[in-house]
Formats: C-alpha cells, sequence, structure tokens
C-alpha cells in the first residue's frame, strides 16, 4: 500500500510536470503576469487578454494567481525574478505592497505595469520602468454617480425631497479595494453633485449573486418604498438583486414584468447599479432589467500593460512610448500617483466607460 | 529479575528502511524536492531559490507551529487567518510612518517595541479567548475558534474602517525582510521559535501533559492533568505564535489589511497533517510540523517555478495533501 | 443427548493454521461442530478463538487447513458471504442499524422488492408480516416496526439471532452474549440457544463465564496458545478442571497468599454522601496499613461511583475523608494523588491508557513532578529508568518501554497502569476491577502484586464484581447497596452467602 501510495505520489509530480509541457531554451522573451485573483472576472478577462496577446507576440508567459493573497504574489514574484524573468506585468493586491515589488524587480534591473490597483507614488519612483497602465477603482465609482445624477435628472419624480437619494448599497468583500474606493467614490461624486445620500441599508455580499439575492430579499420587505435606487460595487450582486426585484414583483407593471411604463428604462420600479460589463449583465440590459453599469476596460488595461512590458523586454522602450494608441500623461491630475509631476510620464490612463442604454450594444460580444 | 526476561529488548527493526517507513512525511518532502529538482535539471535550487523558499514560508510555519500543539490536544483552531490578520492590523497600526496622513495614528511616531508588543497581546488575547472557550466553556473547538474567527475579522474591519494599514516604517519592515549574512531574519526567528516549541512538547511536563490530554482526556484527568489549565495554556501559545505570525507578516509586506493572512488556517492545518499530526490527537512532533510546512512549501514554490496553472496547482495540492496524510496515516491507527 | 442422536458434523475446520509477522497465531487446530448442539469454545484471551473465527468468516485467509460444511468444502470471502450459507456470527458489539426498524434491519441488503412498471419499490407489508412471522416462531416479543437502537441491548441481540434464523442458519458463532445482559436477559438468551439448539441448528458459544458454560454448553473445546487442547463433553468437566486445560497448570491455588497483617488506619470516610441524590450516601468506612478492602455489591450499587469521589472525579454533597487523622479535601484528582492516593478506574480503554503513547510515559505520566531537573525540564533519563525499573518488577512484557501501549495484552496493559501508580508512590491504591477483561494467568499475576503491595505497607481497596476474587483477596469485605453501606465483613463471617444478603438488602 504505502509503496502504491508513493508511486501516486511521484506520478502525481509528474503530472504536474508534464502540464506545463516541454519548457521552452528558446531565446523568445519572457515577461510574467502576476494576476491578483482569478475568480474576479475583470481580472480574469485582464488574464485571458494577457494570454492572447504573449501568444500572438511569440512571448513565453508565465501567469501565476495569488488567489488576493499579497503575501502569495511576493513569493510568486521572487520565484520568477529567481528564475531570470525581469519584465511583468502585475494586477496587485493593494497599492501599499507596489513599491516593494518594484524595489525587488529594481534589483534585477527588471520592470513592470501596474494595472487594476494603482501603483503607489513611490513605486513609481523606484525607477523610469515601472509604469501605472489603468484605471483607477475610483474612476467607476464617480462613472456610477455620473449614470445616477443623469438618471435623476431625467426622472426627477423618483428623487426624494432636498434632493435626497436613498440608496441600498450591496458590497464586494469588506476591505477588498475595489469595494473600498467605488463605495467611496460613488457616494462621495453623490456629494459633490449636491446630492444628499441616505444609504438605508448596507451590506457586503461578498461580490456573488446569491448572497446578494437573499440581503436583498430582506431589504425588500424591510425596505418596500424607502429606497429608490439600488447601488452594488459589481454586476454580479446587481444581478442577483435585479432577481430578488423581480421575484418580489417590486416593478413597474407586477402583471406585466417586461413593461416599463414609467418610462424610466428599466422595469423595476427602482434602477439598480453594477460595475463590469459582464456579458449577463448586458443581457439584462437589453432586457430593461439592469439599469446600468460601468466598463473597467480589461482589454485596453491588458493590451497597455503588455505593450508596455513587451516593449522593455525588447529594449524598445523609451520614454514617451506610445503603448496601446495611448500616450503617457503629461499634466499631473487629481488622483495618486498621476499627481506627481516626477512620474508623470510613467502613468498611462486606460478610460472607464459608462455602459447605459445609449451604448450597451457596443460591448456585446 | 533481569531486564531480559521481561522487559524483552525485541529486535526493533533497524536502518534506512525502518526510518523511512516511520518518517513517510520526510519521504514525502524528499520524493517532492527530487521531483521538482529533476523537472528543472536542478536548476530550482539556487540559493536564492532556497531563500525565497525560506521566506514564503516562515510565517505560516509559525501558525503551523501553533495549531500543530492545538491538535496534539485533540483540539483544532479555525480562528488562525483572521487573527493573524487582526494582529497585523494592529501591529502595523502602530508603525505607520508618522508623516502618512492616512495613518490611523497620523502624527504619532512609536517606538518600534510598541507594534511588536501589541501585536503579540493581541495574538495571546485571541488564543486566550479560546482556550478559554473550550477548556471551561466547554465548547467544541471547531465552533469555539469559528467563533472567534468571525469576531476577529469583525474587530479588524471596526479597527481598520476596512482601510489598507500601509507605509510602514523601515525599520519595523527590516525585522521581517533583513537578513542575517545569507540567512533570512524570518528564517533563524523560524529556528529559534521551532527550537521552543522542541524543548515544550519534548522536555516539559507541560508538553507530556498536552499529549496525554490528546491521547486520552478521562485518563489525563484521573492521573491528575489540570485539563482545563493546560488547555488554556496551549491555545494561548499558539496565540502568541499567531501573534509573531501577525507581526512578521505586516513588517514583510509593509501592510495590513482585511486579506492579510487569510485561509492561513487551512495551510498551517494541511501542512501540520502532512506532517504527521494526527486528528486524532496525541501524535505529532515539532520536526514533523516543520517538515509538513517545508512540504506545502515546496508544493507551492514548485508548481509556481512550474509555471503551472493556477488552477491545476489547486487540484495538485489537493491531491498531494491527500496521498500524503494517506500514507502517514496507518503508522498511528488506533487499535 | 444431542451427541448420540448425531451421526456427522455439521461444521469442521480441519488442520487450520494461521501466522503473522512473529507470531503463530493458529496451529493445526482442529473443530468439529455437531448439528443440533451448543458448543463452548474456550481459552484465554489471545489463545488464537477469535483468529479461528476469523478465519472461519473469511476476514482472515487460514495459511493451510480446510473448512467444510455440511460434508462440502467451503472458502468465504465475507460475513455476508458466510451468512447466505447458513453461517452467521453475533457479535459482542452489537452491528446493526441503530435508527432503522427492527425489519428494515433485519432483511438489510435483500429487501423484498416489489414491481411497478419498470420501478422497483421496497416492498414494507411483506417486510413487516415475514419479520412478525419470524418472531413469532422464535417466541420473541418484537414489534418489526420498532426503531432498533430504542430496544434493550437483549432485544437487540435477539434481531440479530432473528436474522440469522431468517437466513436459515445451521452454525451460529456467538461472541461473549452475556457480557451486557442482565441475569434475567441472560435467561432468556438462553432459552432462544435452546430452542435453536432443538431446530438442529449447532451454535458455537464463546464466553468467559465459567457457570454458563456449565448451563448451556454440550461440548467444550478448550484452546491454548494458538492450540486445540481438546475437545470434551461438559459433563466431563468441572470449573477448575476447565480453568486448568485453559491456564496449563494447576490453579488450586487460583489466589496467592495474602499475608498482611493490617495496621494502623490510613483512611477514614465519615458519612460520604454524593452530590448527586440517586448515587451513594452516608458511607462511613476505615481502611488500614497493609489492608486490602474489597467492596463489593451489585451492578447499580455505586461501588465505582464512590471510589471516584473519593479520588475527586466526583462532586461529593457532604461528608468528611481523613488521611493519617488530619481531614483532607479532595476535589480533584491532583488533591487525591498529592494525598497519596491512586485510582485505576475499571474502564482501562476508555479512562486508563493512553493508546498511542509509549509504556515509558504511560508509567510516568502522574508523577512527572517529581522529575523535573534544571530549567523544570524533565529528566528523561530518570524517568525512563524509574518506568523500566517498576515495569520489570511486575513483569510487564513488552518490546521496548518505547512501544506504544495500545500493542500490550489487556493484562500488561494493566500491569503498566500499576505502575504508573506505585510511580506516585501513594499510600493508598484504589483499584476499580483490577482484573477485568485479564486473562486468567495474567489475573495471577495481579494478585501477587496487590499481595505484595499490602505486604510493603500500602493499603488497597478493590472494587470487584467477581466474588471469588473477593473473597480469595481482601483482609475485610465492604458491600454497597443502592448507594448504602449495608455491612462488613470479615473473617469466618466472609461467605458467597452473607455477601448476597447485604448486597441485596434493598432490592
Amino acid at each position: 500500500m504505502k509503496r502504491m501510495s508513493i508511486l501516486a505520489l511521484a506520478l502525481v509530480v509528474l503530472a504536474a510536470g508534464s502540464l506545463i509541457g516541454c519548457q521552452s531554451k528558446s531565446s523568445k522573451p519572457v515577461i510574467g503576469a502576476l494576476i491578483r485573483n482569478l475568480d474576479e472576472q475583470f481580472v480574469a478577462d485582464y488574464a485571458a487578454n494577457v494570454k492572447v496577446l504573449a501568444e500572438k507576440a511569440g512571448v513565453e508567459l508565465k501567469l501565476l494567481d495569488s488567489r488576493s493573497d499579497q503575501a502569495t504574489q511576493l513569493d510568486q514574484l521572487n520565484t520568477l525574478l529567481s528564475q531570470g524573468v525581469k519584465y511583468f506585468v502585475i494586477v496587485p493586491n493593494q497599492t501599499e505592497a507596489t513599491e516593494q515589488m518594484a524595489q525587488a524587480i529594481a534589483k534585477k534591473k527588471g520592470g513592470a505595469a501596474f494595472s487594476n490597483i494603482q501603483p503607489s507614488v513611490a513605486a513609481l519612483k523606484v525607477g523610469k520602468n515601472f509604469f501605472l497602465a489603468s484605471s483607477p477603482e475610483s474612476v467607476a465609482g464617480q462613472i456610477q454617480a455620473q449614470i445616477i445624477d443623469d438618471y435623476f435628472q431625467k426622472n426627477p419624480k423618483k428623487l426624494g425631497a432636498n434632493k435626497t437619494i436613498n440608496a441600498l448599497m450591496l458590497l464586494g468583500q469588506l476591505g477588498h479595494p475595489a469595494q473600498k474606493y467605488r463605495t467611496d467614490a460613488v457616494l462621495q461624486g453623490l456629494k459633490d453633485k449636491g446630492y444628499t445620500v441616505n444609504v438605508v441599508a448596507q451590506d457586503t455580499a461578498n461580490w456573488k449573486p446569491d448572497e446578494a439575492q437573499q440581503k436583498m430579499d430582506a431589504w425588500i420587505a424591510a425596505f418596500k418604498g424607502k429606497f429608490n435606487i439600488v447601488i452594488t460595487n459589481n454586476d454580479g450582486m446587481a444581478l442577483g438583486a435585479v432577481e430578488s426585484l423581480l421575484t418580489a414583483k417590486y416593478v413597474d407593471d407586477p402583471k406585466d414584468l417586461t413593461k416599463d411604463t414609467d418610462g424610466d428604462g428599466t422595469v423595476l420600479k427602482v434602477p439598480v447599479l453594477g460595475v463590469d460589463a459582464t456579458q449577463v449583465a448586458l443581457k439584462s440590459m437589453s432586457e430593461n432589467k439592469l439599469y446600468a453599469t460601468v466598463l473597467q476596460d480589461s482589454v485596453g488595461q491588458s493590451s497597455t500593460a503588455f505593450e508596455l512590458a513587451l516593449a522593455m523586454a525588447q529594449g524598445k522602450y523609451k520614454a514617451g512610448f506610445e503603448a496601446w494608441g495611448l500616450k503617457p500623461e503629461t499634466t499631473p491630475g487629481d488622483e495618486a500617483p498621476a499627481n506627481d509631476a516626477a512620474v508623470i510620464g510613467q502613468c498611462y490612463l486606460v478610460p472607464f466607460k459608462a455602459v447605459t442604454k445609449d451604448n450597451y450594444k457596443e460591448f456585446v460580444k | 529479575m533481569a531486564a531480559s526476561s521481561t522487559v524483552t529488548a525485541q529486535a526493533p527493526a533497524r536502518g534506512l528502511r525502518a526510518f523511512l517507513s516511520k518518517n513517510t512525511n520526510i519521504v514525502t518532502f524528499v520524493v517532492l524536492a527530487l521531483a521538482l529538482g529533476a523537472l528543472t535539471g536542478g536548476r530550482a535550487f539556487g540559493l536564492d531559490s532556497i531563500q525565497n523558499l525560506l521566506i514564503a514560508e516562515s510565517v505560516r510555519a509559525f501558525a503551523a507551529l501553533g495549531v500543530g500543539m492545538i491538535i496534539i490536544t485533540r483540539g483544532i483552531d479555525l480562528s488562525i487567518g483572521y487573527v493573524v490578520c487582526l494582529v497585523a492590523s494592529v501591529s502595523a497600526s502602530f508603525a505607520q510612518t508618522p508623516d502618512y496622513a492616512a495613518a490611523l495614528y497620523a502624527g504619532k511616531d512609536f517606538v518600534i517595541l510598541v507594534p511588536i508588543a501589541a501585536g503579540l497581546m493581541t495574538g495571546a488575547l485571541c488564543g486566550l479567548v479560546n482556550g478559554l472557550l473550550v477548556a471551561y466553556g466547554k465548547l467544541p473547538a471547531f465552533i469555539a475558534t469559528l467563533g472567534t474567527l468571525s469576531i476577529a475579522r469583525g474587530l479588524q474591519l471596526i479597527y481598520t474602517k476596512a482601510a489598507v494599514v500601509g507605509s510602514l516604517k523601515q525599520p519595523f519592515k527590516n525585522i521581517s525582510q533583513g537578513s542575517l549574512g545569507p540567512v533570512p531574519y524570518l528564517a533563524i526567528y523560524v529556528a529559534f521559535a521551532a527550537f521552543v516549541v522542541w524543548v515544550l512538547l519534548r522536555h516539559t511536563r507541560r508538553g507530556t501533559n498536552f499529549y496525554a490530554i490528546g491521547g486520552n482526556p478521562v485518563a489525563a484527568r484521573v492521573s491528575g492533568i489540570n485539563v482545563e489549565r493546560e488547555l488554556v495554556m496551549v491555545y494561548l501559545y499558539a496565540g502568541v505564535l499567531y501573534g509573531i505570525a501577525g507581526v512578521l507578516q505586516a513588517g514583510r509586506l509593509g501592510l495590513a489589511n482585511a486579506l492579510t493572512a487569510n485561509g492561513m488556517e487551512l495551510d498551517a492545518i494541511a501542512a501540520v497533517t502532512v506532517g504527521g499530526v494526527s486528528q486524532t490527537g496525541g501524535v505529532g512532533t515539532m520536526g514533523g510540523m516543520i517538515v509538513g510546512v517545508l512540504t506545502l512549501g515546496i508544493i507551492n514554490y514548485g508548481m509556481t517555478y512550474l509555471g503551472v496553472d493556477s488552477y491545476y496547482q489547486l487540484l495538485m495540492k489537493g491531491v498531494i495533501i491527500i496521498v500524503a496524510v494517506f500514507m502517514d496515516m496507518n503508522k498511528n491507527a488506533r487499535r | 443427548m444431542p451427541n448420540d442422536t448425531a451421526s456427522g458434523y455439521v461444521l469442521e475446520m480441519l488442520g487450520i493454521s494461521k501466522s503473522f509477522p512473529g507470531v503463530q497465531a493458529l496451529n493445526d487446530v482442529t473443530l468439529k461442530v455437531r448439528p443440533g448442539t451448543v458448543h463452548a469454545l474456550m481459552g484465554e484471551n489471545g489463545a488464537g478463538k477469535s483468529t479461528l473465527m476469523k478465519c472461519l468468516f473469511g476476514i482472515y485467509r487460514e495459511d493451510s487447513g480446510d473448512i467444510v460444511l455440511k460434508g462440502a468444502k467451503v472458502k468465504f470471502h465475507s460475513a455476508k458471504d458466510a451468512l447466505v450459507s447458513g453461517v452467521s456470527m453475533i457479535h459482542q458489539e452489537l452491528l446493526n442499524v441503530p435508527d432503522r426498524s427492527v425489519r428494515e434491519n433485519v432483511w438489510l441488503g435483500r429487501e423484498p422488492m416489489r414491481s411497478f412498471g419498470p420501478l422497483r419499490f421496497l416492498d414494507h407489508r411483506k417486510m413487516h408480516e415475514d419479520t412478525a412471522a419470524l418472531m413469532k416462531s422464535l417466541d420473541m416479543e418484537i414489534d418489526p416496526a420498532d426503531r432498533m437502537g430504542g430496544l434493550s441491548i437483549s432485544k437487540q441481540q435477539a434481531c440479530e439471532i432473528a436474522k440469522a434464523v431468517s437466513y436459515d442458519a445451521s452454525v451460529v458463532v456467538m461472541d461473549e452474549p452475556s457480557s451486557s445482559l442482565t441475569e434475567t436477559e441472560t435467561e432468556h438468551l438462553f432459552r432462544i440457544i435452546r430452542d435453536l439448539r432443538s431446530r438442529g441448528v449447532a451454535v458455537i458459544y464463546i464466553s468467559h463465564k465459567m457457570s454458563e458454560i456449565f448451563q448451556i454448553a454440550d461440548e467444550v473445546s478448550v484452546m491454548r496458545d494458538g492450540r486445540m487442547v481438546g475437545t470434551y463433553a461438559a459433563s466431563e468437566l468441572d470449573e477448575d478442571g476447565l480453568i486448568r486445560l485453559m491456564v496449563g497448570r494447576d490453579t488450586t491455588d487460583r489466589f496467592p497468599p495474602v499475608a498482611s497483617v493490617p495496621g494502623e488506619v490510613r483512611l477514614e470516610v465519615r458519612g460520604l454522601t454524593a452530590a448527586n441524590p440517586r448515587s451513594f450516601r452516608d458511607v462511613s468506612f476505615d481502611l488500614r496499613r497493609g489492608e486490602i478492602l474489597g467492596i463489593g455489591g451489585l451492578v447499580g450499587a455505586q461501588r465505582t461511583e464512590l471510589v471516584e469521589a473519593l479520588f475527586g472525579l466526583r462532586e461529593v454533597a457532604s461528608g468528611e475523608i481523613l488521611v493519617d487523622g488530619g481531614l483532607v479535601r479532595v476535589r480533584s484528582p491532583r488533591d487525591a494523588i498529592s494525598h497519596g492516593l491512586g485510582l485505576i478506574t475499571e474502564d482501562r480503554r476508555g479512562s486508563g491508557i493512553f493508546p498511542l503513547l509509549s509504556v515509558t510515559v504511560n508509567t510516568s505520566v502522574a508523577s512527572l513532578g517529581r522529575y523535573l531537573g534544571k530549567a523544570r525540564l524533565l529528566e528523561h533519563r530518570r524517568i525512563e529508568s524509574e518506568a523500566a525499573k517498576l515495569n520489570e518488577a511486575l513483569r510487564t512484557k513488552t518490546p521496548s518501554m518505547g512501544t506504544q501501549i495500545q500493542n500490550l495484552s489487556g493484562g500488561n496493559q494493566q500491569k503498566v497502569l500499576v505502575s504508573r501508580w506505585l510511580m506516585t508512590l501513594p499510600d493508598i491504591l484504589i483499584m476499580d476491577e483490577p482484573t477485568r477483561g485479564i486473562d486468567v494467568g495474567a489475573k495471577y499475576e495481579i494478585y501477587t502484586i496487590m499481595a505484595e503491595l499490602a505486604r510493603n505497607g500500602k493499603s488497597i481497596i478493590m472494587v470487584s464484581s467477581e466474588m471469588p476474587e473477593l473473597l480469595g483477596m481482601s483482609h475485610r469485605i465492604m458491600v454497597l447497596c443502592a448507594g448504602r453501606h449495608t455491612g462488613t465483613l470479615e473473617g469466618k463471617q466472609a461467605t458467597q452467602e452473607n455477601i448476597m444478603r447485604l448486597a441485596t438488602q434493598f432490592v
């Protein structure tokens, strides 16, 4: 029995070995991709595009998933560095960890482009080979605020007295940067636009549709008629909320769930907002259920980051390099790290896009 | 009465073979290491690779030593991940650079001892609560620590308001990130802690009591062991070890947030189980725990090095853990 | 007698040998069983009885030898296999499904089915009726619909027997079937066994209880050290003769002489009453230096509860305990140990041994406080040599001091436990059922140790359910009945009859 077990163990190891296939010894450029967590839709799309780009460019790609653990990501970085990998695209776990990663890479005279979560100014100051190729999370919240503003401009009757927005908020995993920045930014954005925001209830649904639906079921029972919008941190939870509202017949016309009688763009009594513009979400929008979402451009971010890493690997990078048709910023803006003149030339801002009734068809695949 | 007639010296199986069959955990580790060496033509074992491995596993090692002792007493601790997370956050909050505007105690500059002491005390307190609940509250360890898990998570979020506690002072980070020649400080701390745990388990009365309680709690009580006190102590010791883990993790990452160390309990429990610490209690050694940590480490490291797809990594890791434990299990079956 | 009527054998196990690494467990064993008889299989623990039965049921594969059932050679691969061929086993620990009904248990794995088109369903009605008929034919009053786990142990056993009958069993093996039955229940079991016998079923009956053997058995086969000593008609044997066969030596002296003379009072108990109102109350007695005080009584007399209370394991409502004339408080085993008490509990596995730990640790665990050296670290060398010395003195047989105690036989485990308490240097040793589950040879050794301890000035309290043991080993016998002290017997008064009288005073 024991001998068989050892055999089994050996087989597993060999199977692992075979999975990686023959390690090519060619002089292809090597690029490391350190990916925060493939469970997140945006990050998964980002990684998928990096794979496609690497294939096209004939680059050997080492893509690793840290499953939301910064310590794991650090270990993965060290492992790749010790293997001689020098250039990276990184979707970090936390802004605060980027400087340390940049320092480790700089020691080996490499470089990296950070996406999704912005690197700190200090990280970019480690060297000229470190880049921001992202649209900061808070922009997603700002765009949500803009969409909400448009909605209430068009449907002022839905607004409470004194421009009050009574919001139900479904949050991602608490403490997750996307949860924090998106939430803070949408609330701040609405305040800046002169609204009084009354958060009727908020809770985490851990990014998940089923948890969101459960929370929403309870809230509908408790706060019927007391809220006029549902804001969520991602499409998954938004769709859970939509489902709950439909089940509870919290709609314009309980007899016909497909009729938008008040003409506000959704069959539901209140608009529901998500982030990500996943395909399911777009489908829901086409049925007048989900009101709107925000596209964080995974293709844009990954292409920009990858082109930067590739240029470095091939020795083609020079200041002012144009990646994915984007030029680096020239004038400092409001948000770190693109607010510091010293590193502004290393910041590539990929635009976020509002996805509404008017334009959602462009994103359907 | 000659010794030979009573306590008969039956020739124990000798040699390498006997040693290996008794120490399947070492076999597993060696097989994996050799396999990795073979697959990479030895390249996977450069000096910096070994340093990386040691650094990567050291924090987990503290958690493993703690939960390993708990499992020896027939307990379990599910709260590790979030306790380490809470400790890291508390510790980090006292180590932020005073000029950092978003610091929890902005403008205050604490001496380096404060974050360390605060972290250790937080860990110890969590361990103490676990111990009291299990020993005197008579709650099943599974449930008690599930409760503290949630409490620790809640406290962490309340304390940090879900924000990242970053911008830590360099001297604090140096505690984790520095090295003595080629040897990372972290590895030295682990070696020291492992030595202390070894002395405790092997050479103190309390250590023997831990094994006795895990082996047969009723018999332990009849033998005059203060079972409740010893249980409180084992959770307390573990808490202190988690405290160390949390402080070092904060220093190593230069930050702490709600996601720090999440899921560490599963890694630690898996590691000590692979290392031969039996869930039925009363069995396990410090050496086994460390071998278990290294085994899991080499799995993680090896698969990263080989570039195995992340989804397959999880699957492989699971299979290897099950096979390793299966191999180890037979030798301590209760008859 | 059935012996005369049977011309042949229903089951023959011929020349069975089986060895395990290092042990010849069975050596050319032959067992022949006639139909319509009760055949007792006797032997000390480790004599090879269970190994032989495991070979019969295909759990072990014998190295050599043949098994012949009703004239045909058979080879079973599992208990189920044997069951279908009419050979069934009633285990000591019942192996049923407690949360299912009696009928489901009886027909488990071969439930009657009913077809409904292509679908097949359980035929509950048929199952119920068949079970009821079965119970009726066996004169058992059990409702087929009852939950198995809700029945008494004896009724559960009856169900197992009914199940065996339903398989048309020709051989039924019963392993210590009466071990958890009351006397009335045992009587009922015997009625069932006699009924089986009258139906021509051969019953192989494994038991340690001599009295039962002579009540029920027609033939007796005795095994010793993996060999068959012989098969005898039960009427040829008496108790001493049977023991002689089992042990292989004369046992006219089943007990060593207890030569010590009790000295001054060491322990005095006054009006001890348990916190639990249904337990013992108002118990007073004393114990002298070098004395063995037996405590007798029936099941439920609260003997174990009393000694556990003395040792701080149970709460006491009132009463006083004096050690050497001084009042002491015993609230935990630690207190008790510090006052020089030791307790060997009745449940060796449950509250005695640490199965996975070494003999050394099992011996020393209660006395480690005396072996702390520099920096309060354990002095392993002294501990090991002291533990080895004690076990040598008690002739504990173990491959090494580092061996896990679970690998020792029951008798040797018990010796390790005695060593454990001797290592604490106690003045008073409480032994609750000191020879339970130990074979005859090892019993004598335990008795010798007790006598030796008493001679060296230790005081011993021995709780025992075995009348001969109480009479053979005690200076005085204190009898409890329903939690009350009904009398203490000494000298000529100490007879079986007097003990029974006191033990049943309130029954």
